[in-house]
C-alpha cells in the first residue's frame, strides 16, 4: 500500500473556491483518481475480476469517501494538527465498518464475496487523499461533493475494467453468460496480472489522448 | 511557545482523541448490536441452503428464507456432539459438514451421502475465500451438482472434459482449490462411517 499512498503528498490542503459543478467535473474526469492521480489502485486490481463486485465496491466508497469528507470537514477547525491522520483514519474506518455491517445484515450474499475487500477500503488512499488535500480545508458541503466525485470517477474507471476483465476472464456479464460455447476464457484476466494488463493499457490511452502539459513539471 | 500553551495543547488533543475515540465506538457498536441477530440469521441461512442443495433438496428455482428454513425443519434433524454436527435426513441419507484448505483460507463446505455412505448426493459450499471469479466458482451450481450421484474416490480432470464415474471437472486457474475440494470430498467418504456411529452412539 505504501507506494501507492506516496503520491497524495503532492497535494496539500488547500482553499479551493470552485463552484460544486467544476468539483464534480474534476473529480471525475479532469482530475480522476485512478487515471490522473493514480491513487486506490490496489483495490482496482483486487475487485475488478467480477463486475457485480466492482460496483458494490464502487458504490460502498462513494458513501464511504463522502461520508468521511464531510465529517472530517466538519471538524477541521476542532481536529489538532498532530493528530488529524490519526482522527482521519478513525473516522474512515467507522464509515467503513458501518458499511461492512449494513452489508452482511442487508445483502449477505454480496457481503460473502467481497468480504475482505470491504474492510480494505480504510486503506484505499482516494478517501484519506480526499480528506488530506480537499476536505482539511474546505466546508463540509463542498467536501461531500468532492469526495463523492472523486468515488465516481473511481468507480466508472473499475467497472470499464471490470467489463473488459469479466468478458474476457470469464465470457460473461454480472454472471450471465455472454459469449458461446466456442469461446475460451482468459483465464489470465480473472488474475491478478490481468488487472495490470488493463488498467495500463487505459492509462496509456488516456494519457496519449488527453496529455495537457508535458510530464515533467 | 510557552510551556504552558504547550501543555494545554498536549491535554486538548489528547482530550479530543479520547472523544472522537468514544464517539467511533459507540456508534459502530450500536449499529454491530443491532444487526447481530440478522446477521447470525443470514450466515445460519446460508449453512442450511447449503445442507439442503447437498442432499439434493433445494428447488431448482429461487427460494427465499423462509421456504428454506421450512423445507429444512420439515427434512432435517441436527444432531450435535461435543463440535461435531451430523445432519440426518428423514429419508435416511446423510449430510456432513467438512473443513478443507483453499488457497486463501479454510474453505467451509457441506457433503451429502446416500444411506450406504457410499454414493454421494451432493457438495456444497458455506463459506470460501478463494479468489472471485476462479476458486470462488465452486460455489457455481454445475460445479457443485456434478457430483450428484457419483461414487467416490474422486479424481479431478481438466475442465470441460466429462469424466466417468469417479471423476469430476476442475476449475481452471484454480488447482489449489480443486485439489482442497477433492480432499474434501475424499475425507469425508473416508470418515462418514466413524462420524455417523460416534454421533448415533453419543
Amino acid at each position: 500500500m505504501g507506494s501507492c499512498c506516496s503520491k497524495k503528498c503532492d497535494n496539500k490542503p488547500s482553499m479551493n473556491t470552485n463552484s460544486p459543478r467544476e468539483i464534480i467535473f474534476n473529480g471525475i474526469f479532469k482530475n480522476n483518481p485512478i487515471l490522473i492521480q493514480v491513487l486506490g489502485i490496489c483495490s482496482t486490481l483486487a475487485v475488478t475480476n467480477v463486475l457485480k463486485n466492482t460496483v458494490v465496491m464502487g458504490v460502498a466508497l462513494i458513501f464511504v469517501c463522502s461520508f468521511s469528507s464531510f465529517i472530517v470537514s466538519l471538524l477541521r477547525k476542532l481536529i489538532p494538527s498532530r493528530v488529524r491522520m490519526m482522527a482521519e483514519i478513525l473516522i474512515i474506518a467507522t464509515g467503513v465498518i458501518l458499511v461492512d455491517i449494513m452489508l452482511k445484515a442487508h445483502i449477505p450474499e454480496v457481503s460473502r464475496e467481497l468480504g475482505p475487500f470491504v474492510g480494505l477500503i480504510i486503506t484505499n488512499c482516494i478517501v484519506m487523499g480526499r480528506c488530506e488535500a480537499y476536505a482539511l480545508g474546505n466546508s463540509p458541503f463542498k467536501s461531500m461533493i468532492d469526495g463523492a466525485a472523486n468515488a465516481v470517477g473511481y468507480a466508472l474507471v473499475l467497472v470499464v475494467i471490470a467489463v473488459i476483465r469479466e468478458l474476457l476472464g470469464s465470457g460473461s456479464l454480472w454472471g450471465v453468460q455472454i459469449m458461446g460455447d466456442w469461446w475460451t476464457n482468459w483465464s489470465i484476466m480473472v488474475m491478478a496480472p490481468g488487472g495490470f494488463f488493463v488498467l495500463a493499457v487505459m492509462l496509456w490511452i488516456v494519457k496519449g489522448i488527453f496529455k495537457e502539459e508535458p510530464e515533467n513539471g | 511557545m510557552s510551556g504552558k500553551s504547550k501543555m494545554k495543547q498536549g491535554i486538548y488533543t489528547v482530550i479530543f482523541m479520547v472523544v472522537i475515540t468514544a464517539i467511533c465506538v459507540a456508534g459502530v457498536s450500536w449499529l454491530h448490536h443491532k444487526s447481530l441477530k440478522k446477521i447470525t440469521m443470514n450466515n445460519d441461512m446460508f449453512a442450511r441452503e447449503a445442507v439442503l442443495e447437498a442432499a439434493g433438496l433445494l428447488p431448482k428455482n429461487r427460494v427465499n428464507a423462509e421456504d428454506i428454513s421450512d423445507i429444512f425443519q420439515k427434512n432435517v434433524i441436527e444432531k450435535k456432539l461435543d463440535d461435531k454436527v451430523l445432519y440426518i435426513l428423514k429419508n435416511g441419507n446423510y449430510v456432513i459438514p467438512v473443513i478443507g484448505i483453499g488457497l486463501w483460507g479454510k474453505i467451509y463446505g457441506v457433503v451429502g451421502l446416500e444411506n450406504n455412505l457410499k454414493i454421494l448426493t451432493g457438495v456444497s459450499f458455506i463459506k470460501n475465500e478463494e479468489t472471485p471469479g476462479l476458486g470462488a466458482r465452486i460455489t457455481e451450481k454445475w460445479f457443485c451438482r456434478q457430483f450428484n450421484g457419483k461414487e467416490g474416490p474422486m479424481t479431478f480432470i481438466a475442465e470441460g472434459t466429462k469424466g466417468n464415474d469417479r471423476e469430476f471437472d476442475g476449475i481452471t486457474g484454480a488447482t489449489i482449490t480443486t485439489r482442497a475440494v477433492q480432499e474434501m470430498v475424499n475425507r469425508t467418504l473416508i470418515d462418514a462411517p466413524g462420524i455417523v456411529r460416534e454421533v448415533n452412539d453419543g
